[in-house]
């Protein structure tokens, strides 16, 4: 493509944009809207609903001192050396759990791999050096397998950090069984939009051929891994542009057979390989602003429950809990995370941040350990959540990283 | 007599904060409104829907307006807010499994005197454009962001922006050697360059 003709296309989008000339949003068209997102994800949270205050949380208030600068000194973190829960329990029904990070004591480190910028952290073993930031990460054999966006390229690291070897494209996407013995990844030779193939690796990376067995599941298309949903089952996304539009469809398959449709869901969330259920989107109300999730049994493409009230995600590695989140996170995170009952979708336990904090992504830890980071005062705290309604810190707080995104990258979780 | 009741401290140091917060913001808006404005017109090519876009990402930021503390990052935050929301709209089509595009948004074409209507032709190239390949397209060609930027702002890799980026160039570049009005004004010296870029 020559500069005369990019040249050109900027020339048209610039002309074109005058159109928005004379256009205005009133700032108080602006509040009222945001009074409504306000409305909308206190209903959803159940905030209106007594919250309870514990000793690890305090109550909302106004902080009279503004914005923070990001100057206010971090609290000092000891660990304690029980996994234990080691905050007051709330019984969820009255209410969810109010979090202050900065006060909810200090636990032990994750119990998973995850990266500070290179510095690999395993719960196992020494930290390592790796060779360069990634994106996501993948435990294999004694290392791991990174995920690096630029290149979309895998590198499979050892032990120590010495990069071994340098596989296909990958998709940046893949997922691990509940037991952490298998992976599976995305694999195309010509990166995004080709043919896609699907692979899955033995996490303990005795393959002796080329490592992985592969599956060719479409010609072309853009693949999202949820999860597996069986031994050797994944759920997936599968997002196929065209000129004349674009198309996500879940899918269900495994590495013998055609890709079955899961038609009773819009896309694919999360996904268990101990109960066979996924999670994820049934319909779409814009005029509402209104998203419902559902469980549905992968086998038979069959409603479990649904609901409208939380965005279903991740369910824990034994399958018996899954989380929801804000139905109105936006760009920066939701208010907090919910632990659901997979089975019936009733609310085992509620977690909401501070007013003025945010929280990212969740992901489990183990099947009753939840980590999620939240940013709160201008710091970012790891917080570990438990079905019990306990809450602590699983590292002390950083303020690496920036507003929108933690210094922390974790490894793909069932 | 009835003595006045004075609102609390804590009541007008409330509301003093929340005054100084709605000045902040409303220079926020006064200042970018025109160019989120524009970028959303061009990533959701309906005025309209681009008025809802700002409204919806501007009252998100509102509401998240003290826990943005780098405030050089607001932009990007607010981009993103628009692409996510116009991918919402999109998401509306799924469970029809198709987004028809083979029927261009209704909008009265103004033909440029000074192009030839290339512009136009340009600008109906882009509307035909798959979602994602769209917001690329206008990120990096609009608001000249960086490709790594762009990955930040729409949640996918480098890699991805730039396998969306030459998709729609190549199917534009398609376009320019079919569509004759496009094509007239391509010098021979321009041509050949294309050709070698391909080739590259």
């Amino acid at each position: 493509m020559s500069n005369h003709q990019t040249d050109d296309l900027t020339r048209a989008l610039r002309a074109r944009s005058e159109d928005m000339t004379g256009t205005h949003v009133a700032f108080e068209d602006v509040k009222g809207r945001a009074r409504g997102i306000r409305r909308r994800r206190r209903a959803a949270s159940g905030i209106a609903v007594a919250a309870v205050a514990l000793a690890v949380a305090v109550p909302m208030g106004i902080n009279l001192g503004g914005v923070d600068n990001g100057q206010r000194p971090l609290p000092a973190d000891q660990p304690t050396t029980t996994t234990e829960p080691t905050g007051p329990v709330t019984p969820t029904p009255q209410g969810p759990v109010e979090i202050d990070a900065a006060k909810a004591p200090r636990g032990e480190d994750p119990a998973i791999l995850y990266a500070t910028g290179t510095t690999l952290h395993r719960p196992d073993g020494p930290q390592v050096e790796l060779p360069k930031q990634y994106s996501y990460l993948l435990p294999y054999a004694d290392g791991v397998m990174g995920f690096y966006g630029p290149d979309g390229i895998t590198d499979f690291i050892d032990g120590e950090g010495n990069l071994t070897d340098q596989g296909p494209y990958t998709g940046m996407s893949g997922a691990i069984s509940s037991d952490g013995e298998r992976l599976a990844t995305w694999v195309s030779a010509v990166g995004a939009g080709g043919a896609v193939d699907l692979a899955l690796w033995p996490r303990s990376g005795a393959n002796p051929e080329n490592g992985y067995t592969s599956n060719v599941v479409a010609m072309r298309g853009d693949m999202q891994l949820a999860g597996f949903v069986g031994p050797e089952t994944v759920a997936y996304n599968l997002t196929v542009s065209t000129n004349q539009g674009a198309t996500q469809t879940p899918y269900v398959t495994d590495w013998t057979s055609e890709p079955r449709e899961l038609t009773s869901l819009m896309d694919v969330r999360g996904a268990n390989d101990v109960t066979g259920v996924v999670s994820g989107l049934t319909t779409v109300d814009y005029g509402k602003n209104e998203y419902c999730f559902a469980v549905v049994k992968a086998v038979s493409d069959t409603v479990v429950w649904d609901t409208c009230d939380y965005r279903l995600g991740r369910f824990s590695p034994d399958g018996k809990y899954v989380l929801g989140v804000d139905p109105e996170s936006d760009g920066l995170g939701g208010k907090g995370v919910t632990i659901l009952d997979a089975e019936t979708g009733e609310v085992v336990a509620e977690f909401q941040t501070e007013d003025r904090a945010f929280m990212q992504d969740a992901i489990w830890e183990s099947r009753s350990t939840v980590l999620a980071p939240v940013m709160q005062d201008g710091a970012w705290f790891l917080v570990r959540m438990r079905p019990d309604g306990t809450v602590e810190k699983a590292l002390d707080a950083s303020r690496e990283g920036y507003d929108d995104s933690s210094p922390w990258r974790f490894q793909y979780t069932p | 007599m009835q003595l006045a009741v004075e609102p609390g401290v804590g009541a007008r140091v409330k509301a003093q904060a929340q005054h100084e917060k709605d000045a902040e913001f409303e220079a926020y808006m006064a200042a970018r409104q025109p160019s989120l404005l524009r970028t959303a017109y061009l990533i959701s090519g309906d005025r309209h829907t681009a008025e809802d876009l700002v409204q919806t990402a501007l009252a998100k930021l509102y509401l998240s307006w003290d826990k943005v503390h780098d405030r050089q990052m607001i932009d990007g935050y607010v981009r993103r807010i628009i692409v996510n929301e116009h991918n919402s709209l999109w998401r509306r089509a799924w469970k029809k499994r198709e987004l028809a595009t083979d029927t261009l948004p209704d909008h009265q074409t103004v033909t440029d005197r000074h192009d030839d209507g290339q512009r136009d032709a340009l600008w109906e190239f882009v509307q035909t454009l798959p979602r994602k390949q769209r917001a690329v397209i206008v990120l990096r060609y609009y608001e000249d962001l960086s490709e790594a930027e762009i990955a930040e702002t729409l949640g996918i890799s480098v890699g991805t922006v730039k396998s969306q980026a030459s998709r729609a160039l190549a199917a534009m570049r398609s376009r320019v050697h079919d569509n004759p009005v496009l094509a007239q004004d391509r010098a021979p010296a321009d041509r050949s360059a294309s050709d070698r870029e391909e080739e590259r």
